[in-house]
């Protein structure tokens, strides 16, 4: 597959650089030589079919797995076994689950102002203000006092897109934010991460969305048995893709 | 580039003592090895101290007491001692005692306990209420207080043994009474009917329970038959109670005619009777039961001073070749359905195979049970202080095994309770749906699931059962806990001896069932998958 | 499709009507609840039969309950002359009421405990009721529960009016900021110790104060922004943990100087095998034996090779000592454990400098400790005994063996509880670490634990507790009992706790991991508080068992109110042959407390669900 690769310009600063990275479950081989470079700003779509390593690899980036050979630069700090730099990078990269997540305890207000109170260790002030000023703008301050099972999955999952922007990252990580959700709830999460976007977010996004890559990403990662086999602008890989797996996933994917 | 030299500096920056903390590779391995070390000091600290305290006492650890003569007695045994047994045999009676006592109490609480646990769930309110309230009062008064009150209640309560005796006054009052009833006319079935004390519990009991019964008849007959009918059929239960009451329950519901010339008569019964087809006695020194005797015994030897007898490993082993027989009937009957579809009905064979060859074995040893009696005489006096015969059950045995049974039966009625709830109404319709009858739902759809969740916590409540049996020194009951951790300590002085091997064997009694648990445990699992 | 013959339009609505008579009030009840069946109704007649029986049989006694006399024969003469054939005879807990609540507790001083147990309703209710305006309500009750108590034992007039006021002020506080309350709860465990067993005030106070430098240090260590004095409390912290490895090491060359020399004499297994007629004493003597040199083994294998390794370094630090001193080298440097000692030190010294430096957690609550400790210790006693010549605030001290009935009860049952919650949560988290030691440490522990009777514990507390203490260490007999029984439910609690561990979903750890929060700020924010309430059931059904099983501290020799107080009644020439009156009052009270936490903990169920969910 190396021959259909093809080496995209990359500009600006760097902020994540995978290099020659492999990953092991047991004996299992889930990631095989992973490249990767993200530059600050760019907004990646990560796809490929179920099982294919994809959220094992954003994962991997903040060290919620750890990645057995090859190097992971995030941010300038490499993830080492060092616990100081794995929290240095957790701070500065946050993340979207598949199912939220939420700490269905605390309410929406204390969910969003737990990590900066504890871990960036601002005044309970200040972090209830950053957290309504996130909340706003994923247009539901006036949940603030509720608690998550009070909320609709979308409101849910825009949520914890404002928990994690509380944190004020320089990157952010989406694993498959939108595929618990119903079709009508997928559009108000999706709109938030546009905005997002805009305002010059890096983003990594395991996503099934396509209108969502066409419209937002500079680049789209096609993955498939643990290794990327393309990635490309959008509009290529849409329209010209590059590999035989790519243009059957597509099939699939796009065919109905 | 900015990352390089930060990197350089971190992954080949060699080793520096904070990686022993800071990095994820070796920080479990430093926690591990000082906690070990901490640990293992702490040990040897404590050692150190035994030793140092030892010494300073004069004292030793020795083992040896537990073969030197014990000196006391047991009056509950199962297998022969005397006050010339070693320490050690005490030990082994009061471990039998106590596994004595776990055994029959798990039984009886487990009865008790489901049956409750199931009507709690009825959907007769009056009786859900009452289950309630008996499960929220044995949890939550504290066992203790079961066995004392049961104790005492029972010890100081109960008649004398004399109290059961025939005496001479009474046959002179019996005579004198014959007199006056022959006088009376005989005391046919009608003297009963007018003697009934309307106004006695016992009356009113009575009646309560004929109008259920009828009412219940009715009901039945009803949903099947026309009223007219139903009333007829509803019928023949309440006068077969009635009939039964005025000859079986007569002197309860119409005691001796109440005239003066009566009254003037001494008693004309003992003071206390024994119950149960007259055949236990409960006095304030024990239960005097029935002891089962054998004609033609098979003998019995001694291995290491612990006596085996053929007639009992008899008896097991046609047990357990019934069950295995039965089982492979089960097995074949099984068989048979899954190829041909058809079940062969076993429930006879069952029935046959598991009681017969035990009854025939029973009849062919002989046995029969020895009641407890007074001695009589040829004018039918009783001799004698105490009952004849039979086997005398210590109370604090009794008041033991009751009151852990009560107790526990609470928790594990609530176990079963929680455990029919937890599965959904759901899986029975879904049964339901699929034309499985009632019985067959419980039996392939509901018991399956409930027994998972049951068991496991049922198993804890075994061991918890096992466990409070040490409580029986309250009573005086001579188990593990009151013959080594008892009279044997307090006599060779050996605490930490006796302490350490008590320790180990409940340990090991515990080990045991709760390894018995996991394998269920892990063999429900393996079916899940 | 086209064909809309079919079509039909409901123009008007049907109004809703009243059901059947048959399907209303009552009579749709009884026949719902207690005859809908054959079966239904024979079981109602049977519940029926048991309800009529007891009430029955129990009525008469009751109805002739005797309030007023001095004995049991006095009883029953009332009862007989009011015709009945057998009554109540509640004059037996009229007259020794006292001693079912208090034991021997001078009956002067009833208004100690009397105030503690209002106090610790006031220091309950921001745990119970968390900040709601209920707090309030319930330190109002308290007062005038407390007040009407102290008047119930004729308390003197002093003891009211201080109880007035501290209520009265407990609740002022509770009414303006409810969260204020908190601060009752952490004075109780003070205050409550001192009323009790009484002393001089300034023993709380010096408590008091060790907690608030603890506090202190932690605090400054862990909050301030200084680098320097940041620093500074490193080098002091690791200079202290190197004094004490180096006493701890130290402490292990007593123990190892002939270890195999002191069993001997010991003759750990002496009485195995000198039997050796007997088949059953060869092979449990084998075992122990085997048991015992196995353990011992392992505690030798580690000093010996520290001792090696010592003697290595040693060999070498002689030499250097040697450099540095001369001729003569100081002590130290003499014993064989010297290397060890230095190079223990020095290990100990640059770990917890590390640590410390990186404001760790643990290292902030160490140092706390230590300052507070170390505060108790040296500078407490010299402080008490000088502010009592001058202000002596002295109370009349009470002796343990003068607490008990529901008193002992409590104090046994209320701190073994408190002291057992965190207890548990760390042996659940032991269990379910990833470290090998921790699980196995944890996992022996817990399962021994739940392997023994209680009574067998309390055993160990009473008689050997003495043989694994150092020569001569003695203290209070309550407070071995107290941490027995904490032991003793903090174990079952790891099992509770750990369910409820287990039912929390990964992504919940996840997204900790992910916000940054470290290992104990996502247990402490996070999972604990979801893992806990999952367990409340567990957890309040294993406090009512703790409970329940203080009774068991009368086969130590302690006064509890079942057994140490009933029996002392009984045994009264007066009340021989009494035994459903006390037996009935204690467990009435034992009820009432037990099935009041079972409520309480469906109350808390149900709040804390329908807040989110
Ligand atoms: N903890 C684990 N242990 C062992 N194998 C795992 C583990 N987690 C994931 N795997 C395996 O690793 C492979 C990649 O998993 P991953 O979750 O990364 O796939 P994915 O691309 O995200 O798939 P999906 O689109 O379904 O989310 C899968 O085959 C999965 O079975
Ligand atoms: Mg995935």
């Amino acid at each position: 597959m190396t021959t259909a690769q093809k080496q995209l310009q990359i500009p600006g600063e760097i902020a994540i650089e995978i290099r020659k990275m492999n990953k092991w479950y047991g004996q299992f081989h889930v990631l095989r030589d992973i490249d990767l470079t993200v530059a600050r700003g760019e907004r990646i779509v990560i796809c490929g079919p179920s099982g294919s390593g994809k959220s094992t690899m954003i994962r991997c980036i903040n060290r919620l797995e750890e990645h057995q050979s090859g190097d992971i630069i995030v941010d300038g700090t490499e993830l080492t076994n060092d616990l100081k730099n794995i929290d240095k990078v957790r701070s500065e990269v946050g993340m979207v689950f598949q199912h939220f997540n939420l700490f269905p305890h605390l309410t929406i207000l204390e969910n969003c102002t737990l990590a900066p109170i504890w871990v960036r260790k601002i005044p309970k002030k200040q972090a209830e203000e950053t957290a309504m000023h996130f909340l706003t703008k994923v247009k539901i301050p006036d949940q603030a006092l509720k608690y998550p099972g009070q909320l609709s999955g979308g409101q849910q999952q825009r949520v914890a897109i404002a928990r994690s922007l509380c944190m004020r990252p320089r990157i952010m990580l989406f694993d498959e934010p939108t595929s618990a959700l119903d079709p009508e709830m997928i559009k108000e999460v999706l709109d938030t991460m546009i905005e997002l976007a805009e305002e010059g977010m890096t983003m990594l996004c395991v996503t099934h969305e396509m209108g969502f890559a066409q419209a937002v990403a500079n680049r789209v990662v096609f993955m498939d048995q643990g290794q990327i086999v393309e990635q490309n602008a959008p509009k290529e890989f849409f329209s010209n893709p590059q590999s035989e797996r790519t243009k059957l996933f597509l099939s699939q994917i796009l065919g109905h | 580039m900015a990352f390089a030299t930060s990197r350089a500096e971190a992954s080949k920056g060699g080793f520096r003592l904070s990686m022993l903390i800071y990095d994820t590779r070796f920080r479990a391995i430093t926690l591990q090895v000082v906690a070990l070390i901490l640990f293992l000091l702490f040990i040897g600290w404590l050692t150190d101290n035994v030793i140092r305290n030892l010494d300073a006492k004069g004292k030793d650890i020795n083992f040896g007491f537990l073969w030197v003569r014990a000196g006391y007695d047991i009056e509950q045994t199962l297998i022969p001692y005397t006050n010339d047994s070693s320490h050690g045999r005490a030990v082994i009676i009061g471990l039998l005692n106590t596994l004595v006592v776990a055994f029959f109490g798990c039984i009886l609480a487990t009865v008790i306990g489901v049956i409750v646990g199931v009507l709690r769930l009825s959907n007769n309110w009056l009786i859900s209420r009452l289950m309630t309230i008996y499960v929220e009062i044995f949890r939550n008064v504290p066992l203790l207080l079961w066995i004392l009150l049961t104790f005492v209640v029972i010890s100081e309560t109960m008649p004398a043994p004399a109290a059961f005796k025939i005496t001479p006054a009474i046959l002179e009052s019996r005579a004198a009474l014959e007199g006056i009833e022959a006088q009376a006319g005989g005391n046919g079935f009608w003297s009963r009917i007018t003697g009934l004390q309307t106004l006695s519990l016992p009356f009113f009991l009575w009646l309560l329970a004929l109008i259920g019964i009828s009412a219940s008849a009715w009901q039945y007959a009803r949903s099947r038959l026309d009223a007219g009918k139903a009333a007829l059929i509803a019928a023949i239960p309440a006068v077969l109670w009635i009939v039964a009451a005025l000859t079986v329950f007569s002197p309860s519901l119409s005691p001796v005619l109440a005239d003066s010339e009566a009254s003037a008569i001494g008693p004309t019964e003992p003071a206390a009777s024994k119950f149960f087809f007259d055949s236990i006695a409960l006095t304030n020194r024990g239960t005097n039961v029935p002891a089962p005797l054998l004609d033609r015994p098979l003998g019995g030897t001694e291995i290491v001073s612990v006596p085996v007898n053929y007639s009992v490993l008899a008896v097991i082993a046609v047990i357990i070749v019934s069950v295995l027989a039965n089982r492979s009937v089960i097995r074949r009957a099984n068989k048979l359905q899954e190829t041909t579809g058809t079940r062969p009905t076993t429930w006879w064979i069952s029935l046959l195979i598991l009681f017969l060859p035990l009854i025939l074995l029973l009849v062919a040893l002989g046995l029969h049970w020895e009641v407890p009696a007074f001695p009589v005489n040829d004018e039918g006096v009783s001799q004698g202080f105490n009952f004849r015969g039979g086997i005398q059950v210590m109370h604090s045995f009794t008041a033991l095994l009751i009151a852990l049974s009560l107790y526990t039966s609470a928790f594990i009625a609530e176990i079963v309770r929680a455990g029919i709830q937890a599965i959904s109404r759901g899986q029975s319709e879904a049964a339901a749906a699929l034309g499985l009858r009632p019985g067959r739902t419980m039996k392939l759809v509901i018991l399956p699931q409930a027994l998972r969740v049951i068991i496991p916590p049922l198993i804890s409540q075994y061991l918890n059962l096992t466990k409070n049996t040490s409580l029986g020194i309250a009573v005086s009951y001579l188990d593990l806990r009151g013959t080594l951790g008892g009279i044997t300590l307090n006599q060779t002085g050996r605490e930490l001896e006796c302490m350490l091997l008590m320790m180990l064997i409940y340990l090991t009694i515990s080990l045991i069932i709760s390894s018995g648990m996991n394998a269920f445990n892990s063999a429900v699992k393996l079916k899940e998958r | 499709m086209t064909d809309t013959s079919h079509l039909w339009v409901r123009e008007e609505m049907l109004r809703p009507e009243p059901p059947p008579l048959r399907e209303a009030g009552l009579v749709k009840w009884v026949r719902e609840n207690l005859v809908s069946s054959p079966v239904n109704t024979l079981l109602t007649v049977a519940g029926l039969l048991v309800a009529v029986w007891g009430i029955w049989t129990a009525f008469p006694w009751w109805w002739h309950s005797v309030w007023n006399a001095s004995s049991l024969g006095e009883c029953r003469e009332i009862v007989a002359a009011a015709g009945g054939e057998s009554g109540a005879c509640w004059a037996v807990i009229k007259a020794r009421w006292h001693q079912f609540l208090f034991g021997f507790y001078p009956p002067e001083h009833y208004w100690r405990p009397i105030l503690t147990g209002g106090l610790l309703f006031a220091a309950l209710a921001p745990v119970l009721f968390w900040n709601d305006r209920k707090s309030a309500h319930m330190v109002g009750f308290a007062g005038i529960a407390t007040l009407a108590a102290l008047y119930a034992v004729s308390a003197n007039s002093l003891a009211f009016a201080a109880t007035a006021v501290i209520f009265a002020v407990i609740w002022v506080a509770a009414s303006l900021r409810p969260a204020s309350l908190i601060w009752v709860t952490g004075l109780f465990p003070f205050i409550s110790i001192w009323l009790i067993w009484g002393g001089s005030f300034w023993n709380p106070v010096n408590q008091l104060l060790a907690i608030a430098l603890g506090a202190l240090v932690a605090r400054v260590y862990y909050n301030n922004t200084s680098k320097w004095l940041n620093d500074a409390f490193a080098l002091v912290i690791a200079l202290a943990a190197a004094y004490v490895a180096s006493v701890v090491i130290g402490y292990s060359d007593a123990i190892s100087t002939d270890f195999f020399g002191k069993l001997r004499e010991a003759s750990f297994w002496q009485g195995f095998g000198q039997q050796s007629d007997n088949v059953f004493s060869m092979v449990f003597g084998a075992l122990a034996s085997v048991l015992v040199m196995a353990l011992t083994a392992a505690i030798w294998l580690l000093l010996a090779i520290t001792y090696v390794f010592s003697a290595v370094l040693n060999y070498n630090l002689a030499d250097l000592a040697g450099l540095i001193w001369g001729e003569t080298p100081p002590e130290w440097a003499g014993s064989a454990w010297a290397g060890m000692i230095s190079l223990g030190a020095l290990l100990a010294f640059a770990l917890v400098f590390v640590a410390a430096r990186n404001r760790s957690v643990v290292i902030g609550i160490l140092a706390g400790l230590l300052a507070g400790g170390g505060w108790l210790l040296y500078q407490a006693p010299k402080m008490v005994t000088y502010m009592a010549t001058d202000l002596p605030l002295t109370i009349a001290p009470v002796s343990s063996n003068m607490i008990g009935g529901f008193l002992l009860a409590l104090i046994i049952g209320v701190t073994a509880i408190a002291a057992s919650l965190p207890l548990g949560i760390m042996l659940a988290l032991g269990r379910r670490s990833d470290m090998w030691l921790m699980k196995v440490l944890s996992v022996g522990f817990i399962e021994f634990i739940r392997g023994v009777p209680l009574i067998t514990l309390l055993f160990t507390a009473s008689l050997l507790l003495q043989y694994f203490l150092p020569p001569q260490t003695n203290f209070d007999l309550i407070l071995r009992v107290i941490i027995l029984a904490a032991l003793f439910s903090a174990a079952y609690l790891a099992e509770v706790i750990r369910g409820g561990l287990a039912a929390l979903p990964r992504g919940q750890y996840e997204a900790g991991d992910s916000l940054g929060l470290t290992y104990w700020q996502a247990q402490r924010l996070i999972i604990m508080p979801q893992a806990l309430k999952i367990s409340i059931p567990g957890i309040v059904s294993t406090f009512i068992g703790l409970f329940k099983d203080t009774t068991l501290v009368s086969f130590v020799g302690l006064l509890d109110p079942l057994r140490g107080v009933t029996t002392t009644v009984r045994a009264d020439i007066n009340w021989k042959g009494i035994y459903w009156e006390p037996y009935i009052f204690v467990g009435a009270i034992f009820f009432i407390i037990c099935f009041g936490m079972s409520r309480y903990s469906m109350y808390l169920e149900r709040k804390l669900k329908t807040d989110h969910r």
